[in-house]
């Protein structure tokens, strides 16, 4: 019984806490604040369009790299393939159900490794409204790397059973490889490391805590040796920090709850229970690899939402021990209280830059009216071509192709600094893409199309600076268009204010 | 019942969420407006405006603003050691950003509002002597623009009126209109563009409105008288 109000209660705190502070009030249906949404759909409608290959890179031009299979856009593409149901729609709903299962996943896990239903629901707490608002967004997201990291923690409360069958969870270790390769191996490594420690005694364990504790601060002393980008890719620089630049990440998504660390580590240290000791060693070992000065790895903190939340809130878990009932439940409730305080900092933090027009989105109802009306009334072997964040979402939501997106060529991005109207219409010469010679080409000349125009040539020219919020035409912009229109080699076919459709 | 361990406990508890709570507000980003056309900061000394691509546009300051008492021109805020206060219920409202200056009795309280295209600054003066004729609201914009009229002129005051200012602004079809002793003719309206010739933004200027046009400093004054109510609302225009 205890067991139900508590999911109950954690169902109500997280549906309030997604549907109004994080959505509603600001983001409605079907808005998003997942910038990375747009390429899953992309891949997941040419799926559903019968395309299909092991590498995504072959699947779409907007995959550059094979850092996952395609398992999770085939799963996203059902829905898609079966009922033709808009997929932005599908990701407003769904991340509402990935987010509640991030909290019931800590929420075992916690139960199963203290046995406490209070440990446990103080770290569902935790769960909720701990928000990493770069890099990881575990709870928020539903992409392939915090999909990975929730299977790794459902699989870990399924191994912490003493019988559990070898063949299924070979089947999990392959399913949470195959989502996210990288962080998919160290999922796989997080597992077997449990399964292996599991047979080493309570004294050792206490040694591997504190081997831990040592490798995390070695770690982060390492950052003052130097930052190593891992891949040739031109953005991987851009995800290099300073070991200060981390702990302030650290700072805004827990603030000081880190305070609850030490009391969590003494008791832990201090009790004989094996799974408490291994997975406060996994955390250290995770938070120690996340903040390693190499580019991306940060991202490996999606396992430390988890394993970290279920740590601190030990802590406090460990201190209202003795309390009464009404105490520990007072002691919740201003858990809860302080905790969304942090919450609504780093979701503010978040949004704040992503406001347009009184509302917080990475695309708006212009840019959702167009694409729809694209989709509808061209054909499908029609060829977009805008700015990079124009052509990613237009190509996502429309289902008609650009030139990599976001994640175009350098040379694609030479060619669309052009801004000389008299050679605009050579663009499409220049490209080099399928379909040229059968397919329409439509462009698109958008808010953010001249939002990215003013950028500085090398921003221009690298992935990491997007337009990354709808932007309005301005009457400079209005009057550039109107030129176009006079020209009769652009028609225009579609005009709302934050952009214009032409055929060239 | 309560012994000395559990309330140890629950001191250190409430401690804790309270250093948490004010971590958390102090880390807050400061609040910005945000509109398609333009975005607004507080900043230490100012709140500054800047364009889509992040240019900045013009910045208005306490200490650039004046109320006029008999023939003093006084400024806001005298020195730079005043104390920032806030509007709690404000600070949440998405289209305004509210910025409450004290210096012992005085009060000087700066409202931005979005409306549609227009942005609404509204200067409220609590504190002060009630007699105050008139304020002086300043707008220093950015070094490379040029005032004009929105209609072809390009203010350049006498001895900034070389030739090569003059070349300037005439390659950019536009015509310089020479002018002396820092006030402009009376207009209805001022247009801000920037070195190509493009308009920033605009300031609508009423019949009881003077300007006056500080071309070191790019500072534009806009003396307006006010009534018993010291406050005073300027509308800006991006469209």
């Amino acid at each position: 019984m205890k067991h139900i109000l508590n999911y109950i209660f954690l169902f109500i705190i997280s549906l309030f806490t997604y549907a109004y502070i994080w959505h509603s009030n600001t983001t409605p249906y079907p808005f998003v604040l997942n910038w990375d949404i747009f390429e899953h759909i992309t891949l997941a409608n040419k799926i559903a369009q019968g395309h299909l290959s092991i590498f995504t890179s072959q699947i779409s031009d907007t995959f550059t790299i094979d850092s996952y299979s395609p398992l999770f856009h085939i799963l996203l593409s059902v829905p898609k393939a079966l009922f033709s149901i808009d997929l932005l729609g599908i990701y407003y709903t769904l991340e509402y159900f990935y987010f509640y299962f991030t909290v019931i996943a800590t929420y075992l896990l916690a139960k199963k490794i203290f046995t406490s239903n209070w440990i446990a629901f103080i770290s569902g707490i935790f769960s909720i409204f701990i928000f990493e608002n770069f890099m990881a967004y575990t709870s928020f997201f539903l992409i392939p790397q915090n999909l990975t990291a929730l299977l790794t923690i459902f699989s870990l409360i399924y191994v912490s059973n003493k019988n559990f069958n070898k063949i299924l969870l070979g089947a999990l270790l392959l399913t949470i490889f195959l989502i996210h390769y990288v962080v998919g191996i160290l999922g796989v490594l997080i597992i077997l490391g449990y399964l292996l420690a599991r047979k080493l005694s309570s004294r050792v364990l206490n040694w591997s805590i504190l081997a831990s504790t040592v490798v995390l601060f070695l770690l982060a002393g390492s950052n003052y040796l130097g930052n190593f980008v891992l891949t040739s890719r031109e953005e991987a620089s851009h995800f290099l920090f300073p070991l200060a630049s981390k702990l302030g990440f650290l700072l805004d998504w827990y603030s000081l709850s880190f305070l609850f660390l030490p009391i969590s580590y003494y008791f832990i240290f201090k009790h004989d229970n094996k799974n408490q000791k291994i997975i406060l060693s996994l955390a250290l070992l995770i938070l120690g690899i996340s903040i390693a000065p190499f580019s991306y790895f940060l991202k490996f903190f999606v396992f430390d939402h988890y394993l970290l939340n279920i740590i601190l809130a030990s802590g406090i878990g460990f201190m209202i021990f003795h309390f009464s009932k009404f105490m520990k439940i007072l002691s919740v409730i201003w858990v809860g209280l302080f905790l969304s305080v942090v919450f609504y900092k780093s979701q503010y933090q978040y949004k704040e830059p992503l406001y347009f027009n009184g509302q917080a989105s990475q695309i708006s109802h212009g840019e959702i009216s167009a694409s729809k009306w694209l989709a509808e009334n061209e054909p499908a072997n029609s060829f977009i071509i805008s700015d990079p964040g124009t052509q990613y979402i237009f190509e996502a939501i429309s289902g008609l192709n650009s030139q990599g997106g976001a994640y175009m060529s350098t040379d694609t991005r030479k060619i669309l600094i052009e801004k000389d109207i008299a050679k605009i219409k050579t663009i499409k010469d220049k490209l080099d893409f399928e379909n040229k010679s059968r397919g329409k080409t439509i462009f698109i000349f958008s808010g953010r199309y001249f939002a990215w125009q003013k950028l500085p040539e090398e921003q221009k020219l690298s992935f990491y600076y997007n337009i990354w919020k709808p932007q309005k035409l301005s009457v400079e912009e209005l009057s550039y268009i109107d030129l176009l229109t006079r020209d009769s080699n652009y028609k225009l076919i579609y005009q709302n204010n934050e952009l214009a459709i032409f055929e060239i | 019942m309560f012994n000395l361990k559990k309330i140890s406990t629950i001191l250190i508890l409430l401690l804790i969420g309270l250093l948490i709570m004010s971590v958390s507000l102090i880390r807050i980003p400061k609040k910005s407006l945000n509109n398609q056309n333009y975005k607004a900061e507080i900043h230490p000394f100012s709140i500054s405006f800047y364009d889509n691509s992040g240019m900045y546009l013009f910045k208005i300051s306490p200490f650039d603003d004046y109320y006029y008492e008999k023939n003093l021109k006084i400024p806001f805020m005298p020195d730079s050691s005043f104390k920032k206060t806030s509007d709690l219920l404000k600070e949440f409202d998405q289209n305004k950003l509210t910025w409450i200056l004290k210096k012992d009795k005085f009060k000087a309280s700066y409202e931005i509002e979005n409306k549609r295209d227009e942005v609404y600054i509204t200067r409220i003066l609590e504190g002060y002597d009630e007699q105050i004729g008139a304020i002086g609201q300043s707008i220093t914009f950015c070094d490379s623009c040029f005032l004009s009229n929105g209609d072809g002129l390009v203010y350049l005051p006498n001895d900034h009126a070389t030739k090569e200012n003059i070349a300037q602004i005439q390659n950019l079809n536009l015509i310089p209109l020479i002018f002396t002793n820092n006030q402009l003719p009376l207009t209805s309206k001022l247009v801000i563009l920037d070195s190509s010739g493009q308009k920033k933004f605009q300031i609508s200027i009423s019949p009881n409105e003077q300007v006056y046009f500080y071309e070191n400093w790019h500072v534009l004054e806009i003396k307006k008288s006010i009534g018993e109510k010291l406050m005073s609302t300027q509308i800006i225009s991006f469209k």
